[in-house]
C-alpha cells in the first residue's frame, strides 16, 4: 500500500503508468486511488517455499509476461522491489534502453570486494579483475525488448545452475550483475534511486533519496 | 443482329478502356520526374519514407580488461561530461577507446562521411582523405561520399580494406554561400536516395580540415553535434546566432545551450535525414522571405539543435581551429582546420 501510495506521488507523475503486481494473493492487493492515465494489473503467480526462490523466479515471470503482454502494452519496463517506498521524484531521467542502479553498499568499494558470484562453476561467475559496478537487484529496467533479453538470459542461467545443483550467492542479483558486465547498461542510476536509511549513513553528495527501504521484520514476512 | 453488334461494341469499349488504364499507369511510372523550381519543395523527394532497418540488439562484450570506473573521483579541471539533458559530452578521459571498440566492432557497422569539394576546394581532398585513412574510424567499414562539380579532380588516395569512396556529381553555384547552404538539401536527398541503404551512421564534415588524432566509435550516437571552437567559453548572448526575428533560424537572447559548428554533425542515418531535411525546409522558408541567415546553414543547424537536442555532443577536440593555441582543457585535438587563405578560395 505504501509502495503504491508513494509511487502515485513521486513516480513518473504526468505519464501513463501501468503497475503490474505479481502476487499469489490477488485479494490482498489494496485498492489505492490512482491518478488519471494510470492503472493497476494484478498477475496471479505461484508462491515458492523459500524466499530465495521467490526472488529468483521473478526473472522467469518477467520474461514470460514480457513476451505475452508487456511488449504490446508498454514502452518501458521498470522492475522494482515492493518492500520500498518512493520519497522523492523518479521521472523520465531514468529512461533508457537498458538501465541498472548502483547498490548503495558498494558504490565506494573496489571491484575485488563486490559480492559477485566467485565460483567458476556458477553461471553468474565474474572474475576478480572484471566488473564496473555492483548493481542492485531491486531496481533495473529499460525498453521491453531489452528487459526481455535480460530476464530471459538470467532465467536461462539460473536453470543451468539449478541443473548443476548450485545457487548463486545473491541469487537473481548475481545473475543481473553478470549480465551487466557483458551487456553494458546504457544508463546507470546513482544510489539516490535505491537507499536504505537504517543500514547506511547518508553521504553529503547524495542530494536526494528517491526510493528507500521500508523497515521490515524479516522473520515475520518470510515465515 | 443488332444485339450482337451492341455486345461486340460494348466488349470492345471495355477492352479499350482497360488497355488505356494499363497504358496510363505504365506511362506515369516511366516518365522522368519533371523539374520543379528550386523554391518549391517537392513532396516526392522531401517526404521520402526511409525503409525501417531493424535495431541491432546489444551483443555481449567479451572479456576486455580495464581499470574499474571510479564513481567518486572527480576529473580535475576538466570539461563538463554531461549536458543537462543527459547527453554525453565526449572528450579525452571520458571514455575507454578499447572497451568501446570491443562493444562496437562486432556490430559490423558502416559509417558514411559526406564531404563537399566544390571548385578549388577539391584541393583539400588529398589531406582530408589521407588523414581520414589514418585516424577516422579505424577498423570499421567506411563509405566516403564526395560531392563535387569536378569528379576528375578527386585525388587517388589508397583506401584501407572495407573502405570505399563514391563520387556524387553536383552543380557549382555562383556564390559560396549558396554552395554552403545547399548542402542540407543535398545531404538529405542523398540519404533518401542512396546512403540509407549503404550506411548505418553518417557524418557530415567540412573538407578543409584534417584528422590529427583518432576519431572512433565514441562519436557514434543517434544525433551528434560538435561544439564550435570559437565559442565554447563564451556566454550565450555572444553566440553568433541569427538574431533577426523574421528568420526561421532566429534564437532569442536568453536561449541556447552551446554554439555548434556546421563543419561537424552526424548520427544514425535516419536521424540525420530528419535533421537535414528540417534544416532545408527552414532554409527554403527564409529564401522565400528573401533572407539568408547570418552564418548560412550553421545558423539553421544551431536553431534546430536547440529544439531537437543532440543525443551526444562532441567537445571542440573534434572540431578545432588550427590557428588557435591548444588550451590545457583540450587534451587531444582530433580534427582541425587546415590553414588556408580564404580570399583566393572564394574568388
Amino acid at each position: 500500500e505504501l509502495f503504491l501510495q508513494t509511487a502515485e506521488r513521486y513516480f513518473m507523475v504526468g505519464h501513463r503508468v501501468t503497475y503490474y503486481v505479481f502476487t499469489d494473493r490477488p485479494a490482498d492487493v489494496p485498492s489505492v486511488p490512482l491518478a488519471e492515465g494510470r492503472q493497476l494489473v494484478v498477475l496471479e503467480v505461484r508462491n515458492y517455499a523459500r524466499w530465495q526462490e521467490v526472488s529468483m523466479h521473478r526473472m522467469e515471470m518477467i520474461s514470460n509476461f514480457s513476451r505475452q503482454r508487456f511488449l504490446r502494452e508498454v514502452d518501458y519496463l521498470v522492475c522494482v522491489d515492493v518492500d520500498m517506498k518512493f520519497s522523492d521524484q523518479v521521472g523520465v531521467e531514468i529512461l533508457s534502453p537498458l538501465f541498472g542502479t548502483l547498490h548503495p553498499s558498494f558504490f565506494r568499494a573496489p571491484r575485488e570486494s563486490f559480492t559477485y558470484e566467485r565460483r567458476p562453476q556458477s553461471q553468474a561467475y565474474i572474475p576478480r579483475d572484471e566488473g564496473d559496478f555492483y548493481y542492485a537487484g531491486g531496481f533495473f529496467g529499460g525498453s521491453v525488448a531489452e528487459v526481455l533479453r535480460l530476464t530471459s538470459a538470467c532465467h536461462q542461467a539460473m536453470v543451468v545452475n539449478q541443473a548443476n545443483g548450485i545457487e548463486a550467492v545473491w541469487h537473481d542479483e548475481s545473475h543481473l550483475n553478470r549480465y551487466f558486465v557483458y551487456h553494458k547498461p546504457t544508463k546507470v542510476l546513482s544510489p539516490e534511486y535505491l537507499w536504505d536509511e537504517q543500514m547506511l549513513q547518508r553521504p553529503p553528495f547524495l542530494k536526494r533519496l528517491r526510493y528507500v527501504a521500508v523497515p521490515k521484520n524479516h522473520a515475520e514476512i518470510r515465515h | 443482329m443488332r444485339c450482337r453488334r451492341l455486345a461486340l461494341g460494348l466488349g470492345f469499349c471495355l477492352l479499350l478502356g482497360t488497355a488505356l488504364c494499363f497504358l496510363w499507369v505504365y506511362v506515369e511510372n516511366w516518365l522522368p520526374f519533371s523539374y520543379v523550381p528550386y523554391y518549391l519543395p517537392c513532396p516526392e523527394i522531401f517526404n521520402m519514407q526511409l525503409q525501417y532497418k531493424g535495431e541491432k540488439p546489444f551483443q555481449p562484450v567479451t572479456g576486455s580488461l580495464y581499470p574499474q570506473p571510479k564513481l567518486l573521483e572527480q576529473r580535475p579541471a576538466e570539461l563538463l561530461a554531461l549536458t543537462p539533458w543527459l547527453a554525453p559530452i565526449v572528450s579525452e578521459g571520458t571514455f575507454n577507446p578499447e572497451l568501446l571498440h570491443h562493444i562496437y566492432q562486432p556490430l559490423n557497422l558502416t559509417i558514411g562521411v559526406t564531404v563537399f569539394a566544390v571548385g578549388k576546394y577539391t584541393g583539400f581532398l588529398q589531406h582530408f582523405l589521407e588523414s581520414a585513412e589514418r585516424f577516422f574510424m579505424q577498423g570499421y567499414r567506411v563509405r566516403y561520399y564526395i560531392f563535387t562539380d569536378d569528379p576528375a579532380a578527386i585525388p587517388q588516395v589508397p583506401l584501407g580494406p572495407g573502405r570505399l569512396l563514391s563520387t556524387i556529381p553536383i552543380q557549382k553555384q555562383a556564390r559560396w554561400e549558396e554552395i554552403s547552404t545547399r548542402r542540407m538539401e543535398q545531404i538529405s536527398r542523398h540519404i533518401a536516395e542512396r546512403a540509407h541503404w549503404e550506411v548505418d551512421y553518417i557524418f557530415c564534415l567540412n573538407v578543409d580540415m584534417v584528422f590529427r588524432n583518432p576519431w572512433g566509435p565514441e562519436t557514434l550516437g543517434d544525433l551528434v553535434a560538435a561544439i564550435h571552437p570559437g565559442y565554447y567559453a563564451v556566454p550565450r548572448q555572444q553566440f553568433p546566432y541569427e538574431r533577426r526575428r523574421i528568420s526561421t533560424a532566429f534564437v532569442a537572447d536568453g536561449e541556447g545551450d552551446f554554439y555548434y559548428g556546421g563543419a561537424v554533425f552526424g548520427g544514425r542515418v535516419a536521424s540525420v535525414y530528419e535533421f537535414t531535411r528540417g534544416c532545408h525546409m527552414a532554409i527554403l522558408a527564409d529564401k522565400a522571405n528573401g533572407i539568408m541567415a547570418a552564418w548560412q546553414e550553421e545558423s539553421h543547424l544551431n536553431r534546430r539543435f536547440l529544439s531537437h537536442k543532440p543525443s551526444k555532443v562532441l567537445s571542440p577536440e573534434y572540431l578545432w581551429d588550427g590557428r588557435k593555441p591548444q588550451p590545457p582543457s583540450l587534451k587531444l585535438i582530433r580534427f582541425s582546420t587546415l590553414d588556408k587563405a580564404t580570399s583566393w578560395l572564394r574568388s
